[in-house]
């Protein structure tokens, strides 16, 4: 681990020991109650193949080989509670790490053993102004290490800590309509190491305002929302010395579908027009997501996530397009999910899955495909 | 080659983390204070609130109690009247309305419930200041300043009062509340004679069919429940696996994940009080609804079997 991702995780530490601390030493009251609403270990495996011998900001070597395989083990908790305070708040909290260990094979130089260690922490509170108006605020930390980073085809996203801040207004409007507005401010500096100073060409910040409705009818809810987002990459320079810096405008708006019913199903299409002070990364996307879960006989569950996207850039170039974190933001990928429950509090789920997405360098595209077990344990409290 | 576009904006990134956290950290700092002293009006409107809830579900339970006579009747008279088909209809349409009744008793339990601790949290709060003001009342006062605690005294063993009265009616907790729901008991008379007997154990079956009909519909609301939460469970279990290590598309903001599915409500409910409590809280409702009707059933098949045992063996 570099030192400052030592440092982020004794950070991290911190605020979730305070944060878990102030809830459970908050004294109960009268209508005060805490409640874990949800508490997952998570240990599993997978085998994963990679095709795509792309260029990457984060990997200082390179590797002839055009596909790679690699098993990966993992460990993970994730947990998420709420203390509803005798004054009529809410506090939130939620909590999600883990550790994934590769064993990569297929490389021409050397087999790697990368290793990721993630965690996420998520404080809120949330309380109604009036009968028709509620509030809320959220901060959310997370934070990424990477050992041992593999060259390509195998890519893996670099270390990062990244921490958010967002107020959510919410009111009811006529005809049983729910307006909401949210502000957010989030900020992302990853971790270089000393062989990689470039990383921090992906540092990024951004404010960004989103409106929407949402408007239930019965087992069904459409949510329309529309929005602006300011970023700023104070690393990337523009050559231009009266505005030395890159920053962007991504304008995004759409629409989501959710229906619960036998079964759950959430359909989402959303579009975005990236516009920048630099010419390289501007870009029209538009992503169609879609999650559905089902019972299937034998006690089974099915889940199926699968995303469709389609990026434009509008003007060619011979530079590279750095595009820290957006990768995933325009990838396509499917998943298809079994799980069942093995024993008393324990899941076990089978997934296979396929994604095609970009490095941080634009419009260049590489290929995951694989299968996993995962074991699901919920302790009873 | 043109590699920039002139214009440049602010990026209050910075102010606006900076105010989402003072935000929170406004709630959450004063929150442990006000959690161990709430004040006197935050109980007051507590209560309130809980007694505004409980006045609507017991106006509920009133108007469904209503429906399930009228819907007895309806049995009573399709019966008089000798009408096969009409009778059928007739009991479909009271087991509805009775498992209705029932269910309604049980928010109405859950309200009772809320309202009972709210009521106590006030009493203590205004016992205090009973103590505070009598304690006050025995040092020198002017008589204006006494006359002011006298008339303070007055109005907090007032209330107090008013807050026994309404607790008398409420009743203790959620079981118990349910241990007071009504379930027919017919009474011997020495003067019955084995028709009679027969008669009541007949009542008594069709009691029990009626308990029948809401166990079943609740087994099936349980087992609906626990496949959602299933569902509900796979579907974050999912997100969350594939989003940990950022392989998930995120959209245009870092954090962005599809919202966890959240079991649903039954649509019939959304207006109703179960509307209000969560999945969990939900399947504990209808899992005690249940046990209680199981109970039910139980004690008035034995006592049909009572009054057909009588009947065998009282001349007619």
């Amino acid at each position: 681990m570099t030192r400052e991702a030592i440092a982020f995780v004794r950070q991290a530490a911190c605020w979730t020991a305070v944060a878990v601390t102030g809830l459970l030493g908050v004294p109960a009251t009268a209508e005060a109650q805490f409640t874990v609403r949800d508490f997952v270990v998570t240990a599993g495996g997978s085998a994963e193949g990679y095709r795509g011998n792309l260029p990457t900001v984060g990997s200082p070597v390179t590797d002839s080989a055009e596909v790679v395989s690699a098993f990966a083990g993992e460990l993970a908790l994730r947990t998420n509670a709420d203390y509803r305070s005798g004054s009529g708040g809410t506090f939130l909290f939620s909590f999600d790490g883990g550790v994934r260990q590769f064993n990569a094979s297929g490389f021409e130089q050397r087999d790697y053993s990368p290793r990721e260690w993630v965690g996420t922490l998520d404080l809120g509170y949330g309380r109604a102004l009036s009968e028709t108006v509620g509030f809320r605020a959220h901060t959310r930390i997370r934070g990424r290490e990477l050992e041992d980073r593999p060259p390509m085809p195998l890519f893996l996203q670099p270390g990062y800590r990244a921490v958010e801040g967002s107020l959510v207004v919410d009111f009811d409007g006529p005809r049983g309509v729910v307006y909401d507005v949210e502000l957010t401010g989030a900020k992302t500096d990853f971790f270089a190491p000393a062989f990689a100073p470039q990383v921090r060409l992906l540092d990024r910040e951004g404010v960004e305002i989103e409106a929407g409705a949402v408007i239930a009818s019965g087992a069904s809810t459409l949510r329309i929302f529309a929005g602006v987002q300011a970023s700023r990459y104070p690393k990337q320079e523009t050559f231009a010395p009266e505005d030395p810096f890159r920053s962007d405008r991504t304008f995004q708006g759409g629409v989501s579908w959710t229906r619960q019913a036998g079964y759950l199903l959430q359909i989402e299409l959303d579009a975005r027009a990236n516009r920048s002070n630099s010419l390289r990364p501007e870009y029209d996307a538009f992503t169609l997501r879609a999650l559905y879960s089902t019972s299937l006989p034998r006690e089974l569950s099915l889940s199926l996530y699968g995303a469709y996207s389609v990026k434009q850039y509008l003007h060619a170039s011979e530079f590279a397009r750095l595009l820290p974190g957006e990768e995933a933001d325009n990838a396509s990928l499917a998943y298809v999910s079994l799980s069942r429950s093995l024993a008393m509090n324990l899941d076990g789920t089978f997934r296979v899955g396929w994604t095609r997405a970009e490095t941080e360098i634009g419009d260049a595209y590489f290929q995951r495909f694989g299968g996993s077990f995962a074991l699901h344990y919920r302790p009873s409290f | 080659m043109k590699l920039r576009r002139q214009g440049r904006f602010g990026v209050p990134i910075t102010g606006t983390l900076a105010l989402a956290g003072v935000l929170l950290g406004l709630g959450v700092a004063p929150a442990p204070a006000l959690a161990q002293q709430p004040s006197w009006g935050q109980l007051e409107a507590s209560f309130e609130l809980a007694r505004g809830r409980y006045d609507n579900e017991l106006s509920r339970f009133q108007q469904a109690s209503y429906q399930a006579e009228q819907a007895l009747l309806d049995v009573t008279a399709a019966r008089a009247a000798g009408d096969a088909g009409r009778l059928e209809d007739a009991f479909a349409a009271f087991h509805g309305r009775a498992f209705e009744e029932l269910t309604q008793w049980g928010v109405v339990a859950r309200e009772a419930e809320r309202l009972r601790e709210a009521a106590l949290a006030l009493i203590d709060v205004l016992d205090q200041r009973e103590v505070e003001v009598l304690s006050m009342l025995r040092r020198d006062l002017t008589p204006q300043s006494e006359v002011a605690l006298l008339q303070d005294l007055g109005r907090i063993r007032t209330r107090i009062l008013e807050i026994d009265q309404l607790l008398d009616r409420v009743g203790g907790g959620f079981e118990e509340n349910l241990d007071l729901r009504p379930v027919i008991s017919l009474q011997e008379d020495p003067r019955d004679t084995p028709a009679d007997l027969r008669l009541k154990a007949e009542i008594l079956d069709e009691q029990a069919g009626s308990y029948e009909a809401i166990i079943r519909n609740m087994e099936v609301r349980i087992a609906e429940l626990e496949q959602r939460n299933q569902l509900a469970r796979a579907q974050r279990d999912l997100v969350a696996d594939i989003g940990r290590y950022d392989d998930l598309p995120l959209g245009g903001r870092l954090s962005r994940v599809p919202a966890d599915a959240r079991p649903a409500t039954d649509p019939a409910d959304a207006d109703g009080g179960l509307a209000q409590l969560d999945p969990a809280q939900q399947l504990e409702f209808f899992r005690a609804i249940r046990d209680r009707a199981l109970e039910n059933r139980a004690f008035v098949m034995e006592q049909a079997e009572l009054f057909r045992d009588r009947a065998e063996g009282t001349p007619g």
